[in-house]
């Protein structure tokens, strides 16, 4: 066995989380710290470490730490980051080099905690309107909300703010619409995707998912 | 094993490539269709799940259920939607609108055979933080369906429009293609008939082409193998028959057509033999080729006389001519004798050989009798002849009839309709069994004698009254064929079939002319002016004609091909010969070949002898008669 540590979440995870496995294997790290240094390896590695040791906390706490480890990340546009507007780093990405915007903390962190065992019903990746104080507009930005029950207020994983708030003390953001990631995921795994190619965000998603099970085996770009 | 022409086989394999060529386009084409309209269902549906939700935030924040149920129902009402369902996140159903899938245009079992998937488009509508609902969407399928009926429709239409326009096409290539073979097959039924054609060579078809050449070069050699063969045979011919200096007859062909004459009962048969004497005292005073020169011009002038009186010349020995006449009469023979002392006393003064040569005639007429007995009879008169100065000439009867005595008993016959037929079987070689059976006409002469067609021919063809002996002849043979299984054959004379109305009424006498075979002398049909086109007419009308005392000669044989005869029957004075003569045999067997190479049944005649049948039917003749058979009732 290539993967040590991740044999062990084989037995935790879910038929589906099975697949949502995103985290890298050795000889991924080795290529990373061949190709991008020892900092950048270290990162991966921690990442790693933070979903094994988080797994059996309280949901909750899981959220904290998950959204803390990320939010170390410097935040940064794409066009500044990675050269081209719009893009969907994945987690290892992000790590890796160490930067992303708001839509790559949301995904990373989303991943994250469906590997550390939160079922997709509370995780919803949201589309919302923040109010920067500083510029005095308001600005279109995405964020991830955890609902610990189907009708209750979310704690809110922003990377604008360090720590997680629960939705009524953001009253700096307006949700504009939810979606359910994993319904893209599972149409893409009904065969369907092709079918729904053309539509924008499942471009992005596709793009990701492909990306995300290259880069699990050490496939870097 | 059922065959099958090569064009409706070419036809059934291209008509095959198309169905399946226009069953594998139709049915990508359908599944090509129906896919992008499930697609068009996917993305609408999930459109508008994705836009309602957006729609739908600010009436769930305000708790405004009617606003909700107003925008879903202005958006369901437009009748693009099959189910739009919303459904709060605890599982409680908070507005559903439905209506049953009822498709206009396309019939059922279209709908039934090619089911069209309503895939949902979902999503989530927020009321502040609080997801307010889950929305579902489902399109409706029947403008789908629609689409893809008329789509299905236009491809069927344009496939079987395009499929029957291609048949033609196909039909019409092949039927163009294919043409040569018919061309070929005509090509080898006609040489199977002796008939030799060339067919064009050129092709668009390779394979074709090539074939037509083959078959050219094929035709080209079996006609000029034919040739060979027919050369052949009249080398043959000539060179056991004919005398090498003149070109006449010689004395072998002369005895043996003699004897075949004299075997007709009846007939009188009358010889003329012009003989020149003191040939080697020419020779010794002006050299071989005065004598030579003689020899020619009396053969010349002997076989124009024999042509004249119907009868056969020939070169006996050294300066002994000879003439043949059938079927004679006294009169004639004389006459022949007179002439044919003067044009001998004539050479003889034209070629100054008149001091060392001189010409006598002896002649005589038999009925009945043997070879040896005619011939001693003429070299008597000849002697007789000798006594007398050059150009006499002396003629001794024998029991023929009186002419005076003939004519009267053919008048009476004639008017009486009083002729009768006797019948002989004519046998199939192999196994002796019957082919048909030839009618002889006679008639009963004062005193009670049968007389045969030999004695009162010859008279009816001078009197002009042929034509009305033939027409009683054959009208008697074929009320004894009429009805019956039975074939038969008549002998006719040249200038009944040449004299006007004849072929008419043989036509309207015979409605079923395959059995009435009618025998003619080709030497009278080419000498009968009219006769020739007569039997080209009756020939096409489905007679069978056989060409009657056969010899192989240098433009007879040209004449079969020409003619294309049912049959020929060879000469009985030659067929009696095949058991002595090897160089007859040769002949015989030779003219066999050539014979049913043309797809001609060739007869032999005058047959006595077992020994005769067994040999000439080794030989390859189809069918025998003679007096062998004798005579015998109709079957």
């Amino acid at each position: 066995m290539r993967r040590l540590l991740p044999c062990l979440f084989c037995l935790v995870l879910t038929a589906v989380a099975a697949d949502m496995d995103v985290l890298p294997d050795e000889r991924t790290l080795a290529s990373v710290a061949e190709r991008h240094g020892q900092a950048a390896a270290a990162r991966l590695r921690q990442w790693r470490e933070l979903v094994g040791q988080i797994h059996g906390m309280h949901e909750e706490r899981r959220v904290e730490l998950v959204n803390r480890f990320f939010n170390r990340i410097p935040s940064r546009t794409d066009l500044a980051h990675w050269g081209r507007e719009d893009y969907w780093a994945t987690p290892l990405e992000m790590l890796v080099t160490n930067g992303g915007d708001c839509e790559d903390f949301a995904l990373a962190k989303y991943f994250t905690l469906r590997a550390a065992g939160v079922p997709n019903e509370r995780l919803r990746v949201t589309y919302v309107r923040a109010w920067i104080a500083g510029e005095k507009r308001m600005e279109s930005h995405m964020v991830l909300a955890y609902y610990p029950f189907p009708d209750a207020e979310p704690l809110i994983l922003d990377n604008l703010v360090p720590e997680v708030r629960p939705a009524s003390a953001r009253t700096d953001l307006t949700p504009t619409m939810g979606f359910n990631a994993e319904g893209l995921w599972s149409a893409k795994q009904r065969g369907q995707a092709g079918r729904l190619g053309e539509v924008s965000r499942i471009g992005h998603w596709n793009d990701l998912v492909q990306r995300m099970r290259e880069q699990r085996s050490g496939v870097l770009r | 094993m059922k065959s099958v022409s090569l064009k409706t086989l070419l036809v059934a394999l291209l008509a095959l490539a198309f169905l399946l060529l226009g069953g594998l386009l139709f049915t990508t084409n359908l599944a090509h269709t129906r896919d992008f309209l499930t697609r068009q269902l996917q993305t609408h549906a999930q459109d508008t799940a994705t836009t309602l939700a957006l729609q739908l935030s600010p009436a769930f924040q305000a708790n405004d259920l009617a606003a909700v149920t107003n925008t879903v129902d202005a958006l369901f009402d437009s009748g693009y939607y099959r189910r739009i369902a919303l459904t709060a996140p605890s599982g409680r159903v908070i507005l559903v609108r439905e209506i049953p899938v009822r498709v206009q245009g396309p019939p059922d079992w279209f709908i039934r055979l090619v089911p069209l998937a309503t895939p949902s488009g979902t999503a989530e509508s927020l009321a502040g933080w609080q997801r307010a609902a889950v929305i579902e969407v489902r399109s409706h399928p029947g403008y789908a369906y629609r689409q893809l009926w008329q789509t299905t429709r236009s491809i069927t239409l344009w496939t079987l429009a395009l499929g029957v326009l291609s048949a033609l096409l196909a039909i019409w290539l092949l039927r163009r293609t294919l043409r040569p073979l018919g061309d070929m097959e005509r090509l080898a039924l006609h040489a199977a008939e002796g008939r030799f054609e060339q067919l064009p060579e050129a092709h668009p078809i390779r394979e074709l082409g090539t074939i037509s050449q083959a078959m050219n070069r094929m035709s080209a050699s079996v006609e000029r193998m034919l040739g060979e063969q027919r050369d052949l045979v009249e080398k043959l011919q000539h060179e056991l028959y004919h005398d090498d200096l003149t070109g006449l007859f010689n004395r072998a062909y002369m005895l043996s057509a003699t004897d075949a004459a004299l075997t007709e009962p009846g007939q009188s048969v009358g010889l003329a033999i012009l003989r020149f004497g003191g040939l080697a005292e020419l020779n010794a005073h002006q050299g071989r080729a005065g004598g030579d020169a003689l020899v020619r011009a009396a053969a010349s002038v002997t076989s124009v006389l024999a042509a004249e009186f119907s009868g056969v010349a020939g070169r006996l020995d050294g300066g002994q001519f000879a003439v043949l006449l059938d079927q004679t009469q006294e009169a004639t023979l004389s006459e022949l004798a007179a002439r044919l002392g003067e044009v001998g006393a004539q050479i003889l003064l034209e070629l100054e050989a008149q001091a060392h040569c001189d010409a006598h005639v002896g002649a005589a007429l038999a009925t009945g009798t043997r070879r040896a007995t005619l011939f001693a009879a003429a070299d008597a008169a000849l002697r007789d002849a000798r006594l007398g100065p050059t150009g006499s000439f002396r003629l001794v009867t024998g029991a023929a009839p009186a002419a005076g005595d003939l004519r009267k008993t053919l008048m009476t016959a004639i008017e009486q309709n009083a002729f009768l037929l006797e019948w002989q079987p004519v046998l199939r070689c192999p196994d002796q069994g019957l082919e048909h059976f030839e009618a002889y006409a006679r008639i009963r002469s004062a005193d009670g004698e049968l007389l045969p067609a030999g004695a009162f021919v010859h008279l009816a063809e001078e009197m002009g009254l042929i034509a009305t002996v033939d027409e009683q002849v054959v009208t008697h043979a074929w009320i004894a064929l009429d009805g019956k299984q039975s074939v038969g054959a008549v002998n006719l004379s040249a200038r009944s079939l040449a004299s006007p109305g004849f072929t008419d009424w043989l036509r309207q006498l015979v409605q079923t002319p395959a059995q009435l075979r009618l025998e003619l002398s080709l030497s009278a049909v080419l000498a009968t002016p009219g006769a020739l086109a007569a039997l080209t007419t009756l020939e096409a009308a489905g007679f069978p004609i056989v060409l009657d005392r056969f010899v192989p000669q240098l433009d007879t044989l040209a004449r079969l091909r020409e003619i294309r005869p049912h049959g020929v029957k060879v000469e009985g004075a030659l067929c009696r010969q095949v058991r002595d003569d090897a160089g007859t045999r040769a002949l015989l067997v030779t003219l066999c070949v050539h014979a049913r190479e043309l797809g001609i049944v060739i007869g032999a005649t005058g047959v006595e002898r077992e020994d005769q049948r067994e040999a000439l039917c080794e030989l390859g003749f189809d069918t025998v008669q003679g007096r062998l058979y004798g005579q015998r009732e109709l079957i």
